[in-house]
């Protein structure tokens, strides 16, 4: 998925473990370690959520990258 | 496009002929086989004891493996610091290794079990302490699978407090998706795409081997008739819901 993303150092900034930011962006903590990793994409709504906790734009956390393949 | 369509419709007939032509001279060849005096041979109860031995040496070995496996992960998450993130993940991981286990024992000892009372109670006088001694077995074995998924499913409760939902519960499979995140949901949701796939793939197998087996054993209508009846529920049900899914 070309969708790179910030997470572990927004966390890091809030000093909140996966469990803690689970629970105020409402997922599990699996969630937040998926994210993390990079092997999942949240929805528009999840990853609103998570700027809005964190108190930055979607785009300082979440950023697309174009696919090489892609024309 | 056209040609690659083209293309793609000329492999898949002669893929449809050479498994045609295989079937064929496998057919053939295995019609000069005369199963039924190579079979006969063998006595139901031999097979029956047979079949005993197998369910008890199948649920001694998954049993003992889940049994070991949970105790290690369960001390594991016990020592768990609560911030290392790489070992709680780990310790998710290995905790599927029990709930693996017992899904596979449940469906080999079902199977096994009736096989073996097919084969035993033909021969009832010899065999009745046989049958007794093998439900026994067979009783203590689901009850041991579901004290095992229980443990399971009460470890990931206590490890992902949002999890809601009990084994003793009738609705626990409805429960413990509505307490799952769309990302949980998302995986759930896959991996029931490809176990469809798979039974998709395994009733073509299976349908191909009944139909060799009531041609050649006579063993009757009954076994395709088991199969193309899953085939059915498996494909209804997920048209209907796709169509529904759809006009939402």
């Amino acid at each position: 998925m070309p969708l790179n993303n910030h997470l572990k150092e927004m966390r890091a900034r809030l000093g909140v473990n996966q469990q803690e930011m689970g629970k105020l962006v409402g997922v599990s903590r699996q969630t937040i370690s998926q994210i993390e990793r990079g092997d999942y994409s949240p929805s528009v709504t999840l990853a609103l959520k998570i700027a809005k906790v964190c108190n930055v734009r979607v785009e300082d956390i979440f950023e697309y990258e174009e696919d090489s393949h892609e024309e | 496009m056209k040609n690659d369509e083209t293309k793609k419709a000329v492999r898949l007939v002669v893929i449809f002929i050479i498994c045609t032509i295989i079937g064929l001279i496998g057919g053939m060849t295995l019609g000069k086989i005369d199963f039924k005096s190579l079979l006969g041979g063998i006595s139901g109860y031999h097979t029956g004891v047979v079949l005993s031995i197998m369910q008890i040496l199948f649920s001694v070995i998954c049993l003992s493996w889940a049994g070991i496996s949970y105790a290690k992960t369960k001390k594991h998450a016990e020592l768990w610091d609560g911030e290392d993130e790489d070992e709680i993940n780990m310790i998710e991981k290995h905790l599927n290794t029990p709930l693996f286990l017992c899904n596979t024992l449940m469906i080999g000892s079902i199977c096994l079990y009736s096989c073996a009372c097919y084969f035993l109670i033909g021969e009832i006088n010899l065999t009745g302490w046989l049958i007794v001694a093998d439900s026994i077995l067979f009783m203590m074995s689901l009850g041991a699978i579901f004290v095992i998924e229980k443990k399971v499913i009460d470890t990931e409760k206590q490890l992902n407090p949002e999890k809601k939902g009990s084994l003793l519960d009738m609705n626990f499979s409805k429960t413990w998706l509505n307490s799952s995140d769309e990302a949980q949901k998302l995986m759930i949701y896959q991996a029931g795409y490809v176990a469809f796939q798979a039974g998709n793939m395994a009733c073509w197998l299976l349908w191909i081997l009944m139909f060799v087996m009531q041609l050649l054993l006579e063993c009757g209508v009954l076994p395709v008739i088991s199969v193309c009846a899953v085939w059915m529920v498996m494909n209804l049900t997920y048209m209907t819901t796709a169509r529904k899914l759809e006009s939402r």
